[in-house]
Order: structure tokens, then sequence, then C-alpha cells
């Protein structure tokens, strides 16, 4: 079963170790993610990867992913993408 | 390049740069002349393209003395200078100016951050930066390697005969420790005031001032302050200083006539605040506190837990509003702090100081000059120097604070050499250097600390945040790393942004 | 199970959660109940999944404190968290009505991903739980208790005393039901996180009528509470001397250093040293 926004979902916070989430509806069925990272140059493709593999992972379609990042570790941004995402459902 | 290292660095010891030049203060029947603007100080100093001059960074991101010449140097046409600043803040924009238009072709100083570290980093600068230490400033001078031509000595308060204070004025600074090497050996030391009167105390005799000008204002003492000095509220960051202070005890350290020193960032501050509880609940008595001094070891000090200060620098106005009135409170001058030739320097008489780190590495090389991304963020300071001369010199930090780990394979930069780093305290435990084997197993077996090797820790970083990816810089050199001794320690070389 | 102090820690702070495994607790509890606003509640769940299932957790336990029974994020909770494997379930408001109800929720999640069972730890913050609390100590599942002052007291209409003598019933009654069936039970927290001093002497009478630990509200208060709830350096060293003294003797009874040494007695010292071993208190 895949899982198509409907609405705009965020989730997390601008705090450091932290990230801030959103999901926004996109107009076909591919999955956009933007990444912006205070530590992009050290774990920028890490991130972009967790990022991917967990929207693989919640069958998630049609979005758009951004990620605002303050050097939140892989297990916090799984977790703040999965409450986006089933806040955008 | 005026200014360049070349020694390689071993050891200290091994190389001795010492050849010392008469100062200044030695001159008789000297008259200071007061010059009323500008263009007659610049036509008094003859100030030529390819000269040194040099300023000291008491006023911190205060400071209006370095931006206030460097406008006129930039009105002026000239070419080819070299700026040797004891270290230099986010306000001095105009010295980054003067870079980008090449009008400032080096920089030598312990410390630097803002556009100027910026414009450094990229390279803008045409010959390498020296990056140096507080004591190998004063050495540098002494010795006669760094030649000043003409010194501009941001002066709080100056009597009508030409004598300058740092303790009166309306930016009353403390000490002017830094400014001393300059006073002394510069060939012309030019005094810039905004505050005449008579003086209580007198920080550099008139017998180094060659001329004095008064201006408005020579800064902002809101700035001063600048920095971190408040202690760290966060729960981790106390727990860091309280396991510093088991191990200083367990080390031997915590006795009658311990010495001691902290840096002003948020952990350190906590560990001088716990030790403070400490020595007064145990009725300890240190013999002294040094360095940068704070508003919270002018606290132990008048409580009577230290029986003296050594000050090369206030870090806050309770620290300016000790110098001035307590007579054990003394200031001493950057020499006296670590020069390592100076027979009778401070660090080489501590017992522990309490430093910070933005990388440690396997060895306990320590980098607080550049990020992993090798651009410029600060400098050693006093750490190398402190490292160096204390017998305990303990780093403390978060071992990750946003996804970046404290402890690196390889440090981006050296500062201070791992040989003299002795400790490393994170929260998810402590790392003594191999050499202390015996500290190792006493810890092991009569405390319960958490002793692991940095190897342990640099696992556990990996762990927790992931292998980071490697940034190379290019290949240009942007500044050299010099140690106290005048060596070359490490380069750093140009930042690539992404 | 022997813990001393369990630090609570709100759920959905990233910063909060990344560093509880270095904190002074045995058991970090991390919250999804009262320290969340309503609107974060399914974020803290999520955190503290993912977190549980990738913080290197070294000795310490990592307990949850889920939303209650008939609260809208009771089932959410549960399957979020019982699969990510926490050391235990702290279930407020609990009491021997609902108790069922609430094991067997956790067993059918519990069955259907196939996990073993977890630990549940009760938390008795009403009248009704501290009358009850006979049923749930009797509860095969059930592994301890814990009191929560502060609930009771407004289920009670009293207001909190400095001394908490309001809660002197409760405590006993508690305690008591815990230790006859082998559970371990801790102690309410203590508000004024400013007042340590005020913390210890709470800590000491608690400790002093059998509970084993206290719930901690700032990591400082889990630091004296490992103190206080302790074994001290002199009762491990009198065990150790108990244990070999014991071992030299074939008979059950016997006389030493003037004192009378029979089976509770060795029973004290072999507890003592394990717990001294738990704690990493022997040299």
């Amino acid at each position: 079963m895949m899982n198509r926004p409907i609405k705009t979902g965020s989730a997390g916070t601008l705090e450091s170790n932290d990230c801030l989430v959103t999901i926004e509806v996109n107009s076909d069925d591919s999955v956009i993610i933007h990444l912006e990272s205070v530590v992009k140059a050290r774990f920028g493709k890490q991130i972009e990867l967790t990022i991917k593999e967990t929207c693989e992972q919640l069958n998630l379609v049609g979005a758009i992913v951004s990620v605002n990042d303050k050097g939140a570790l892989d297990f916090t941004i799984k977790a703040r993408v999965e409450t986006a995402v089933k806040r955008s459902l | 390049m005026k200014y360049e290292p070349k020694n390689p660095y071993q050891y200290i010891g091994s190389y001795n740069p010492r050849t010392y030049q008469e100062n200044k203060s030695s001159r008789v029947s000297h008259i200071v002349k007061q010059v009323e603007t500008m263009d007659e100080l610049f036509n008094r100093i003859q100030l030529r393209d390819g000269m040194t001059i040099s300023f000291h960074h008491h006023l911190r991101n205060g400071d209006a003395v370095m931006n206030l010449i460097m406008d006129e140097i930039l009105k002026r046409n000239l070419r080819d200078i070299t700026v040797a600043a004891s270290s230099v803040f986010p306000v001095h924009t105009s010295l980054a100016t003067a870079i980008e238009a090449g009008v400032v072709t080096q920089v030598v100083s312990a410390y630097m951050s803002g556009f100027v570290a910026d414009v450094v980093s990229e390279g803008k600068c045409l010959y390498p930066c020296v990056m140096q230490t507080h004591g190998g400033r004063a050495l540098s001078i002494e010795s006669g390697k760094l030649k000043i031509d003409v010194a501009f000595i941001a002066s709080p308060a100056m009597d009508a005969s030409g004598n300058i204070s740092g303790r009166q004025g309306k930016a009353a600074c403390g000490s002017l420790g830094y400014a001393i090497a300059d006073a002394y050996y510069a060939n012309v030391v030019v005094a810039i005031t905004d505050t005449i009167e008579p003086l209580n105390h007198i920080d550099i005799a008139k017998e180094c001032v060659d001329v004095m000008i008064v201006v408005d204002s020579i800064g902002d003492p809101k700035g001063i302050v600048s920095g971190t000095t408040r202690i760290t509220k966060d729960p981790v960051g106390l727990a860091i200083a309280k396991r510093t202070i088991e191990l200083m005890d367990a080390a031997g350290y915590i006795k009658n006539g311990m010495s001691f020193q902290t840096g002003a960032g948020g952990i350190s501050l906590a560990v001088a605040a716990q030790l403070h509880q400490k020595l007064k609940k145990e009725s300890i008595q240190g013999s002294f506190a040094s360095g940068g001094i704070t508003g919270y070891l002018v606290d132990m000090f008048e409580e009577g837990l230290f029986e003296r200060l050594y000050d090369v620098q206030c870090f806050d106005l309770a620290a300016v509003a000790s110098i001035q009135k307590n007579e054990n409170h003394y200031s001493i001058s950057a020499s006296q702090y670590g020069n390592p030739y100076n027979p009778e320097n401070i660090v080489d008489q501590l017992d522990v100081v309490i430093l910070g780190a933005s990388e440690i590495d396997l060895d306990f090389n320590v980098n607080v000059t550049t990020g992993f991304d090798h651009r410029i963020l600060g400098g050693s300071g006093g750490h190398a120097d402190t490292a160096y001369g204390s017998k305990f010199a303990i780093i403390v930090s978060k071992l990750v604070s946003s996804r970046i780990s404290v402890v690196v394979d390889r440090v981006t930069t050296i500062t201070t050499p791992g040989e003299t780093v002795d400790a490393l305290v994170t929260d998810y435990g402590i790392a003594i250097h191999p050499r202390h084997s015996e500290l190792i197993h006493q810890l092991k077996k009569t405390t319960r600390l958490p002793v692991v090797s940095m190897k342990e820790l640099l696992d556990t970083a990996n762990e927790l945040c992931g292998l980071p990816q490697i940034i190379e810089p290019k290949e240009k050199i942007v500044a050299i790393m010099e140690y106290r001794d005048l060596s070359v320690i490490d380069v750093i070389r140009q930042f690539d942004p992404l | 199970m022997s813990i001393r102090s369990a630090l609570f820690v709100p759920g959905n702070s990233a910063a909060m959660v990344l560093s509880s495994p270095i904190l002074d607790a045995d058991a970090i509890i991390l919250d999804c109940e009262d320290a969340i606003a309503m609107a974060s509640k399914d974020s803290a769940s999520l955190l503290i999944k993912h977190t549980l299932m990738h913080l290197p957790r070294r000795q310490k336990q990592f307990w949850v404190r889920i939303n209650p029974l008939g609260s809208d994020f009771f089932m959410e909770d549960l399957s979020n968290i019982l699969p990510s494997l926490p050391d235990a379930l702290l279930i407020p408001k609990a009491d021997g009505d609902d108790w069922d109800e609430i094991i067997s929720a956790i067993e059918n999640i519990e069955n259907q991903f196939q996990l073993q069972p977890v630990a549940l730890i009760a938390l008795i913050e009403s009248a009704k739980g501290v009358l009850t609390c006979e049923k749930l100590a009797r509860h095969p599942r059930t592994k301890g208790f814990l009191l929560g002052g502060e609930d009771f007291a407004s289920d009670m209409g009293i207001v909190r005393r400095e001394d908490n003598r309001e809660l002197l019933f409760a405590r006993y009654q508690l305690v008591t039901w815990a230790k006859a069936f082998k559970q371990i039970c801790l102690d309410t927290p203590y508000t004024d996180i400013d007042n340590l001093e005020g913390f210890m002497l709470d800590c000491e009478f608690s400790a002093s009528i059998g509970f084993d630990g206290k719930a901690c509200i700032h990591p400082l208060q889990a630091e004296v509470a490992n103190e206080v709830y302790s074994v001290s350096d002199t009762q491990i060293l009198w065990a150790k001397e108990v244990l070999d003294e014991t071992e030299k003797h074939s008979v059950g009874v016997f006389s030493f250093k003037g004192k009378m040494i029979d089976r509770p007695v060795i029973n004290r010292a072999k507890q003592i040293i394990e717990k001294a071993k738990k704690w990493g208190l022997l040299r």
C-alpha cells in the first residue's frame, strides 16, 4: 500500500541535535528530497540516504520532503520523517 | 613575506631562538610627543610600504583602535603591510578590507575569528599568515625574530606625561599583558587613548611611548566581555565538570598550594565553580590561579581559596574591578605568562589547566584553530603554552554535539601537540594519555571513573554519528602554525567551499 | 532488576534523549505522558521508538512511560514502543480494576510481534491504586511499583507538604505489598529540584522503610539517590567477611566478631554483594 500525502505535515524542531521535516504534496508520483544541514559537508550523503530509505520503508509517493537539519543523528531523522509523513496523510 | 618560521617542530628545548635585545623601558630623559590629528601622527611615524605594525586585543570585540588605524592606512595608499595583532575579532572588518585590497599582505596572530579569518582561509592574503601562541608571540618579539616597526597601543587611560594604565578610563580593561612586548621592542610606539587623567597604577611607562594621540573613543567596553563567560546549565556539561574534579582529585592535584588555570568555555567554568565548592568544603588553599581571569576565579581568590591571581587578560568586568582594588591580583605580561624561555614564566608553575578542543585525535593532538573543513575559527591563544607548562592538562568536551565528534582519527590542524596533553574528559568516558600508565592503573583500581582509551571514544562517536566524509583543502598554504618555541608544527591550507 | 534512581526524560527532546545514556541514573524513563504536549504525542512516541532501536544503551536500563489506558495514544504507544524492546514499561494511573485489560492489550502486541514479555512497572497515583495494589502485586506480569505523589494527592483532594506526611500510608502500603511479592518499589519524585538537601532527607526516609530507589526529575537528584539507596563500603566489607567466614563453617549457625551469623544474615550479605556487583562498587 502506497502512502500519498494529502496535506502538508511537519515534525521536529530547529534545536541543535534535531531537525525539522516538512512533507508537501508533489504534483507527480516522485519523492523529491531537499536537505539543508549544518553538517552537510561531513554527513550530507549519509543523511540523504537515511531520508530516502525511511521514505521507501514508509512506501511514500508523491511527496516533497524538506529537511532542515541541525546535527540530528540518523535515528532522530528517521523518527522526524516518519512523524511528518504520518501527519501529512 | 617578512615573518617566516622555518625550523620544524621536534619537541620544545630542541631549538632555542633566544637572542634578546635591550628593551625601551630603560630610556632616560624621554619625552612623549603628543599629536593632535591623524595626519600629524602619520607624518611623524613615517609608516612606509613593507612595514610591520602591531595591535593588542585587550578590548577584544569592543576594540575600535585597529579599525581606526587600518582606515587611515587604506586612505594613505600604503602597500605590503604586515599586521602583528595578538588576536583578531569579528569587529576588525577594516583589516579584512585591507587584506582583500592587497594593502595588508600578512597577518601574524595567536587567534583570529570573523571576517579576517574568512578572507585568510579563502586564500586572499598574499603571504601565509602565522598563527602563534601567546607565549610564542612574546618570544618572537623579544628575540627579534618578529620586528615591529610601529606598535599602536590602545590605552584605556594615560596621564599627561604619557604613562599608560589599563585599569582606568571609559574602556578600562585591566591587565595590558599582551601589549608589553610590543611596547618594549617596537621601533616606534604610538599610544592611543580617550582618557587623560592622573593614574593610580602604570602598566606601560612613558619611556616606552614615542607618540600619543587622544581620540573620541578607543572602544566599547561592552565588547570586552564578549565570548563565552557563562557556566553551562546543561546537565551533561555539569556531569563532565564533576568527573574532571574527581580526576584532578584522584591524580593528587587538589591540595594545599595547588595552582590552577581554566579557559572561559562553559564546561571549563563549571569545573572552576565545582572546584570552588570543593576547596571551600575541605578547607584547601591554593597558591595561584592564572591566565585570562574571570569573575569565577576572582570569587575564589577573594574568599582566600587562592593567594594570588596572575592576570594576563581580564575576561570580564568583575576581573577588571578586582585588579583595580586587590593587591595580590597581579598584571603579568605575555612573556611572564607563557614565553618558554622566560625563566619565571607562570605556565611552567601551573599544576592543572582545563582547556577546550574542537578536535582531539588518537595521539591526543588538539586542534582549536580550524574547523574540520580547514576554515580558521580561532587559534591557540594560551592553549599550547599552558598545556606544555602545566603538570596536568585536561581537555573537557562533550563527545558529540550536533553530530560532530570531538574525537577524530587525525586532527585537521595541530594547535597543541599530544605529548603535552594529559587527559580528555567527555560524557562517554575519560581518556588518559598512555604515557601515564601508572595513573591509568590507579584510576581503574581505586576509583569509579570511566577510564577508556581514545580509540574506544572514537568508535563510540562513529557508532553514533556514522563515518564523516573527509574534506580536502586546496593546495595553497594560507597559514603556518608556529609552536611556542617558534618552530613550525603544522600548516593550514586554503578552505575549499563546496 | 535493582534500580536506585530512575530519571524522567521528555521523550520528544532529541538533545535530551541523546544525552540520557550518560546521565547518572540506573534507569532512564523516556516519557510519552505528562512531559509531552497533546500535539507532540505522536512525535515523542516515534522518537522513542527509533531511539530505543539505535542508541547504544551500555549498562543502563531504558524504560518508557506510555500514555494511560483510555487515552487516544495508549494503543499507538504500545505498537510503536513494544517492538523496539524497552527494558520496562511504566504504566500510568494503574489500579486493580484496569490491570487485566492493560495486560491483555500488551500481550496482544507481544504475540503479534513474537516478543518476550516486557517488564511492567505500575505507576500508582490514585487512592484506588493504593488500595487495590494487592491485585497488581499478585499478578505475575507486574515487576514493580512506582508511587506518584502529586497525582495521588490531587486524587485525595489534599495539598502536598514539605515532609510528605500525607504520603505515609501510601508509601507503607505500596512498599510492603511490593516486598511481599519480591518486586521493586520506587518512591515518588521530589519536585523542588533546587533543594537537594530536602531531596536527600526524603530519600533517606523512603530507603529506611524499604524503597529500592527513587524517581528523579533532574540528573543531580539521580546522583544523590544513587548514594542514598546504595550499599556503603562498610557494608560491602562486612558482607565479604561474612561470606568468607561462611565458607569456613560447615554448620548453618556460627559466631563471627561476637555476633551470631545465621541464614537471614548470610542472605543479606549475599544481597549486598549482588547489588555492589551490579552497581560496579566492588573493587
